[in-house]
Parts: structure tokens; C-alpha cells; sequence
């Protein structure tokens, strides 16, 4: 929970009918999100931690902190296994976080 | 929270379905060091849109929901600021490709392209013959800059593809440029159109392949792969002449929008309205999505219709009739059906909108 989230450099995102559309250049794999996790891929900005992406989840939609905390940091890690997502235990330098 | 892996086709079928200019290509510039013989641009001295412009394009292009861009010319790396340009489309998340004669590409630019984690770029070839390729482009010495540029590019992990339109001129020399597509380690690309220039000037077609060259090409499967067996029957006549009106894009170096380079058709220009605004609203754009086969009176009732791959540009330019036969498509479909081939799925008449929807 304590490590920064940011998106893959070689990843696009679009947002069509509020539904996020995720594109990996080096796969070639098309993700499709939806409400909820569109704007959990939001927050993915480089400058915070899964705990603080949680924390907004939490304010921002009804339910169990735990559960939400849990649903988060689940979704995050397959983002992670998929390769658009990379986590670190530091914050990012400013060029990820620019592209984010 | 589901994660829906969907297959990368899909996003050509999500633009389709959404009317978004998911594959945008933009000319950004069409000025050029060659003198190539069959060249479709009919002028060259567009230095294109400023680098500003063109941060403000892939601004709209992201707010289109565009994911590809290509960058081509002329030649762009005649520009001095084209890196920047390239810099400005990545900074953006947009999947670049871009179509070069990589005669003018330094080795920073080599290196800073691999950094930019850039899609593919397309190196025109048209022959193995140095001296063959050179004629072509009216340059000496352009073939070994090509190729060396070619050499490098792979060697620093950029994925590269030879592009080759078949002319009657080098096409007894396709074995050859398969040979050095192998040698490199890269996909070849050929063409069997030469098309006229983009005002409709038809000298170009002194390139062409003849009826029996077409022929021959046609069945080699090495050069470009044919169907066995027909796609489509004439009874869908709800079948759409050309996805790339729903899902396209191509921008001029003065940055007016057209559903395809091909079509010579302006719906706007992003230095007046956003691309979006222009591809969604475009009273002449929304005029080409409604075409379907129906309206096509004289490929509707065709015989050649199975092994027809009409283009709506080229109907256009060279016909003077989008919804009318394209004369090149005829006489490729003749070759086929002499031949015995027919169109592969990739290049024919596309579903309704509404069947494509159930794919995604």
C-alpha cells in the first residue's frame, strides 16, 4: 500500500462515454475499464501511493474501507501484472509524472 | 472491477462504433529531398503547420480519442524541428509511426527515436538494385543512405518495415528486395497501385505494373497474401465501402481534415475548429458515412464485385465519382479473378455499423 503508482510510458488511455480505453504499445492489448476503475486509473498520477489512491476511493464511493482498500490495491496489481501500471517504493521523477 | 482485455482489431471496431479518428495520418510537410517518379503529392514546398500547431493538434487528437498517429510528408525529417514534433506526440501517449526515405535521419535522432519508444517507422524501398532505386527517387547515393540508415535504426531495437510499391520497372526485381527484407530482418510491405497525384494529374500511371506483371504478382503469395475463396456476396448491400470514414483520419501540412489521405475530401481545419468538432459534425464527412453498397449502383450488380477492392478515394480522384467505379480497382479485380484470387478480409467492403457493434 505504500508504494507510488504510475502509468506505463508506453501506455494511451482515451476516455470515450466516461468508460476508460487503455492501449499498450508494446503488447498490443486494448483494456477496457469501467466507471469505477476509470477513476481509480485517474488517480494513477506518479505522486501517490496506493494508500492515498484508496483513501480518495473511500470518499468517493460508499462501503467497507477495508473492502475498497483491498478492491484498489487487487485492481493496481493486475494493472501491474498487464504492464500499464509500474509501482515504486519512491516517488516517481517529474518526466513520469508529466506523462501521467 | 473488470479489466477487459480486448483484441488490439478492436480499436479500429471501438473508433468505428464511437465515430472517433482512432488512426490519424498527418502530412507535416510536403516538401522532400527526392524527385521520386510516382509521386502523388502534386507539389512540394508545404512546410506544414508550426511545432505549436501541431502541440495544439495532438492536444485535439487526445480530446478525439485518437491512439495512432502516423507522421509522413514529403519527407518529415527534412523539417529541423521534427523530433520536437515527435517529442510533442509522445509526451501525449500517442502511438507513433512514421514513414521516412531515411536519407536524412542522424544517428541522435537514432538514438532519441529508441528513447520515444517509437511504434515502427516505414522506409520506402524500391528496389534491391541501388542503382534502379536511385533512378526512381532522382537521387544518387539515396538507396545506400537508406539502407544504411535501415542498418542503424535496427541495430539500436527500432522496429522497421521496408514499404514498396511495385512498379513495371523494378517488379522482375522483387526477389531481390525479399532477399534484403530478410537480410535486414524486417516485414515488407508491397503495393499494387501506383495512384494519380493528388490533383488528379494520371502521369504516375506510367509506373504502374501491366495487366500481366499485376497478374503474376497476384499469385505469389510471398509478395502479397489473396484469399481462396470469396468474403462477402452481393445480397449485403447494407455493407460499408470503407471503415476509414468512421475511424480514419488524415491531416494536410495547412491542417485541413480529411476521413483518409486518399480522399481528397476537406471536412474542416484544425486551425479553425477542434478535430473532434470536425469529425463528428463535418457535414461532409457525415455525407460519406452514410454511403453503403446500395449506393454503389454500378458494383452492386458487378461481376467482379468478389474480387474487387475498391478504394473511395481513388473512385474520386482518379474517376471523379466517389460513389462510382474506380477504374485501378477494376483492373486489379480483372488480375484476380484471372488469377483465380480473391480480396483477403482485410481490404474489402466492412460490416454495417450495427454488426460490428456486437464485437465489442
Amino acid at each position: 500500500m505504500d508504494n507510488y503508482a504510475a502509468k506505463g510510458m508506453n501506455v494511451s488511455c482515451r476516455t470515450i462515454d466516461g468508460e476508460a480505453f487503455i492501449f499498450d504499445q508494446e503488447t498490443r492489448l486494448l483494456l477496457q475499464l469501467d466507471g469505477v476503475a476509470s477513476f481509480i486509473w485517474d488517480q494513477i498520477n506518479g505522486t501517490k501511493t496506493i494508500k492515498e489512491i484508496s483513501d480518495v476511493c473511500c470518499q468517493a464511493f460508499a462501503g467497507e474501507a477495508e473492502e475498497i482498500q483491498s478492491s484498489v490495491q487487487a485492481f493496481i496489481n493486475d494493472l501491474e501484472d498487464k504492464n500499464v501500471v509500474v509501482l515504486s517504493t519512491k516517488p516517481f521523477p517529474e518526466e513520469v509524472i508529466s506523462a501521467c | 472491477m473488470p479489466v477487459n482485455n480486448i483484441q488490439l482489431s478492436a480499436i479500429t471496431a471501438l473508433g468505428k462504433r464511437n465515430i472517433l479518428p482512432s488512426s490519424v495520418l498527418v502530412e507535416v510537410c510536403y516538401n522532400c529531398n527526392e524527385n521520386c517518379v510516382h509521386c502523388c503529392l502534386d507539389n512540394h514546398s508545404k512546410p506544414g503547420l508550426t511545432l505549436q500547431q501541431y502541440h495544439t493538434l495532438f492536444d485535439q487528437m487526445v480530446e478525439a480519442g485518437t491512439f495512432y498517429v502516423i507522421l509522413t510528408g514529403g519527407e518529415p525529417f527534412i523539417r529541423p524541428d521534427f523530433m520536437e514534433i515527435v517529442v510533442a506526440a509522445r509526451k501525449r501517449r500517442l502511438s507513433v509511426t512514421i514513414f521516412t526515405n531515411a536519407t536524412l535521419v542522424t544517428e541522435q535522432q537514432i538514438t532519441e527515436l529508441r528513447t520515444l519508444s517509437i511504434d515502427e517507422v516505414h522506409v520506402s524501398i524500391y528496389s534491391a538494385n541501388p542503382s534502379l532505386h536511385d533512378s526512381i527517387t532522382g537521387v544518387p547515393g539515396s538507396f545506400a543512405k537508406s539502407t544504411a540508415t535501415i542498418r542503424k535504426m535496427l541495430a539500436a531495437g527500432i522496429t522497421v518495415r521496408i514499404k514498396c510499391p511495385l512498379m513495371n520497372i523494378a517488379v522482375n526485381g522483387i526477389q531481390g528486395i525479399n532477399d534484403l527484407a530478410k537480410g535486414f530482418g524486417v516485414n515488407i510491405q508491397y503495393s499494387t497501385v501506383i495512384t494519380a497525384r493528388n490533383d488528379g494529374d494520371q502521369h504516375t500511371h506510367q509506373c504502374r505494373l501491366t495487366p500481366e506483371q499485376l497478374q503474376r504478382v497476384l499469385v505469389d503469395h510471398d509478395v502479397i497474401a489473396q484469399g481462396t475463396e470469396p468474403i462477402y456476396f452481393q445480397e449485403n448491400l447494407d455493407c460499408i465501402p470503407c471503415d476509414t470514414v468512421f475511424n480514419g483520419g488524415a491531416i494536410d501540412p495547412d491542417g485541413n481534415v480529411y476521413v483518409c489521405n486518399q480522399l481528397r475530401i476537406i471536412g474542416g481545419n484544425i486551425l479553425a475548429q477542434p478535430l473532434r468538432e470536425i469529425w463528428k459534425e463535418s457535414p461532409e464527412f457525415q455525407r460519406l458515412r452514410e454511403i453503403t453498397l446500395r449506393d454503389l449502383k454500378e458494383c452492386s450488380h458487378c461481376e467482379l464485385f468478389q474480387h474487387c477492392t475498391r478504394c473511395p478515394g481513388l473512385a474520386y480522384l482518379e474517376d471523379g465519382d466517389v460513389l462510382g467505379c474506380s477504374s485501378v480497382a477494376k483492373k486489379v479485380a480483372e488480375a484476380r479473378r484471372r488469377a483465380g484470387v480473391y480480396p483477403t478480409e482485410a481490404h474489402i467492403f466492412s460490416d454495417p455499423l450495427a454488426r460490428k457493434e456486437e464485437m465489442l
